[in-house]
């Protein structure tokens, strides 16, 4: 574990603060809420061209950090700037940042429609291109509808058109696939890839590792508040994966000896047991084991090769920063 | 979708085409919303109910004593309809303007679209006072109509004293939605707001009167609604006097309004969204 840290610690030490293309850029940014702290010391920088997935379990300051880049929410300390300007002190805001925000964005006894003229009278935007973007995410027939009765991933929809509607360069996304279905999720990986694709800078927040790694390119993970780690997708695989061989034996024993034999003083080799008596060897290849495993005339049961999945890394890295933690009913009466 | 790029060249937007452009936007946020039409609707219903209540009884004593009835003021009961009815159709349509997007959470999407709290807090209060004071011009005429139809023949009917009530009004409904867009913007519910104002509105007014103590009496007089009645009905009240006369009274609301539209900026300046 400790081994693991370190590796991610010089990940996270590299990809920091690099790169002079950033757009966003978060400086010691700490918000505290009385005692509370929701953001803590949160560095980290967002480049053009690519998807960042913004990635910690609820309640670690994702929607707070997004809300500080847009002047929604004032940092206690620290400073969240889009294009080394405050949000605020840009020529035009609404222009140049596009947000979904929360599903629910929009006022309720108001039209999908309403709500998207009123940005555009904002922006300085021709009519059409209201028309244009309820279109392009598939609302024309539900525009003159109040948003009250839509469902939620209509509402994720309408949060989305708003986002778009000025053509922004830079585009943050809180939570976009919630309440959203097969097709919609589908839709929203498609449109996120594309606006990555069209060289602009999009942050996607997300309690939920598996959509993020489908769709992101680089990962900031947070947990209470902190960056736990900040490192392209494939980067924190390789960091956390750990590959490793399960090995079964009637006789692991004689089996560990022999492996730990093996691997002398090579500090990348450790051989571990596992709950159900099974080795786990890592640093050695799956055919390296099986030929010491016979070499030491021990029986094999079984033998594979085992790589953690980036959600195995994700819930590894945030196990001590989950901010609503259920508990089991022994937990809750021990 | 066309490319982004021409967007981040954009020139920074001199403030008053913002102010315009936010103006524009707060219209259509406003007219979108059904409850903005009921609450212009009983404005106006309001007012020709209570000129129809009015009317009916002053109609009543003059068929009895035609001599009494010729002392009936037409402005006067306008001025009433106002302080009892159409002040409070106001008062909710500017509670509604100003909290509604906080009770919805669609006060982040406002404030991302233009993160300068001045411009839109400023374009809400015009655009809320502009409504209100068409509103209660409409009633204001409508209670006049009506108490007209009933009393023609009877009474008097002084049109330049009846206009001066009804546009007077009109100012003073306009301060008082800037005024209560402003406590709305400070309180963010719209309970609070309707509570907030219904007492400076009539409830603080009348238990200073009724203290018995003569300075409590006339600081009432400083209240927005006092203040309000006594010179939009020109100094003829009929149900109250006031210990002062003339433009103080109208400079009374204005400074009202005022304070709370500065405490609504430094509160939207203060406060997370």
């Amino acid at each position: 574990m400790a081994e693991r840290a370190a590796s991610l610690a010089l990940v996270t030490q590299r990809q920091g603060h690099e790169g002079t293309d950033a757009v966003l850029t978060a400086d010691r940014l700490t918000k505290r809420h009385g005692p509370r702290t929701a953001v803590d010391g949160l560095s980290f920088t967002v480049a053009p061209g690519r998807v960042t997935g913004f990635l910690g379990p609820n309640g670690a300051g994702k929607t707070t950090t997004m809300r500080m880049f847009l002047d929604l929410v004032r940092p206690t300390s620290g400073r969240a700037l889009v294009d080394g300007r405050r949000y605020g002190e840009l020529a035009w805001p609404a222009r140049e940042v596009g947000a979904l925000l929360e599903a629910g964005s929009a006022h309720p006894g108001r039209t999908g429609r309403a709500h998207l003229r009123a940005k555009a009278h904002v922006c300085g935007l021709p009519r059409i291109r209201v028309e244009e973007v309820l279109d392009e995410v598939g609302l024309t027939a539900a525009a003159g509808r109040r948003v009250g009765g839509y469902s939620l991933g209509m509402r994720q929809r309408l949060g989305v058109a708003d986002a778009l509607l000025a053509d922004p360069g830079v585009l943050l996304f809180d939570e976009p696939v919630n309440g959203l279905d097969l097709d919609g999720v589908r839709w929203m990986r498609e449109l996120t890839r594309r606006l990555a694709d069209q060289g602009r800078t999009v942050l996607v927040s997300s309690h939920l590792m598996s959509e993020v790694e489908q769709v992101a390119d680089h990962l900031l993970v947070v947990g209470r508040g902190r960056l736990v780690a900040d490192a392209p997708v494939q980067e924190l695989i390789g960091a956390w994966s750990h590959a490793h061989v399960v090995v079964h034996s009637p006789r692991p024993g004689p089996l560990r000896q022999c492996l730990e034999r093996a691997a002398g003083t090579d500090a990348r080799v450790r051989v571990e047991t596992s709950g159900d008596g099974a080795l786990r060897v890592f640093g050695l290849s799956p055919e390296r084991v099986g030929d010491l495993a016979h070499e030491a005339g021990t029986p094999v049961h079984g033998l594979w090769s085992q790589r953690a999945s980036l959600e195995q890394a994700y819930l590894e890295l945030t196990e001590n920063s989950v901010e609503h933690e259920a508990r089991t009913p022994e937990e809750v009466h021990a | 979708m066309s490319t982004h790029t021409e967007n981040t060249a954009a020139a920074p937007v001199p403030r008053h085409r913002a102010l315009r452009r936010e103006i524009a936007a707060e219209w259509v946020r406003l007219s979108s919303l059904r409850s903005t039409w009921w609450c212009v609707a009983a404005a106006v219903a309001g007012m020709a109910l209570f000129a129809g209540l009015m009317g009916w009884t002053q109609l009543s004593a003059a068929r009895d004593d035609a001599l009494a009835s010729s002392d009936v003021e037409f402005a006067q009961l306008t001025s009433q309809g106002y302080f009892y009815l159409v002040q409070f159709s106001v008062l909710v349509l500017a509670a509604l303007a100003s909290t509604g997007e906080f009770a919805h959470r669609s006060a982040a999407a406002t404030l991302a679209w233009n993160p300068d709290r001045s411009v839109v807090l400023l374009a809400r209060a015009l655009v809320t006072a502009a409504l209100a004071a068409a509103a209660s011009v409409v009633a204001g005429l409508t209670g006049t109509g009506v108490l007209a139809a009933l009393l023609s023949g009877h009474v008097a009917f002084p049109l330049g004293e009846i206009l001066a009530t009804v546009f007077g009004a009109g100012l003073c409904m306009a301060l008082f939605a800037a005024l209560f867009v402003g406590v709305g913007t400070v309180l963010r519910g719209t309970a609070g707001t309707v509570m907030a104002g219904f007492l400076l509105l009539l409830g603080l007014p009348l238990v200073m009167q009724l203290s018995g103590v003569d300075l409590v009496d006339d600081l009432a007089a400083l209240t927005p609604g006092l203040a309000g009645i006594e010179f939009y009905a020109a100094g003829d009240v009929g149900f109250y006097s006031a210990p002062f006369d003339g433009p103080v009274n109208v400079a009374v609301v204005v400074g009202w309004t005022v304070a709370a539209l500065l405490a609504a900026r430094c509160e939207l300046a203060l406060r997370d969204v």
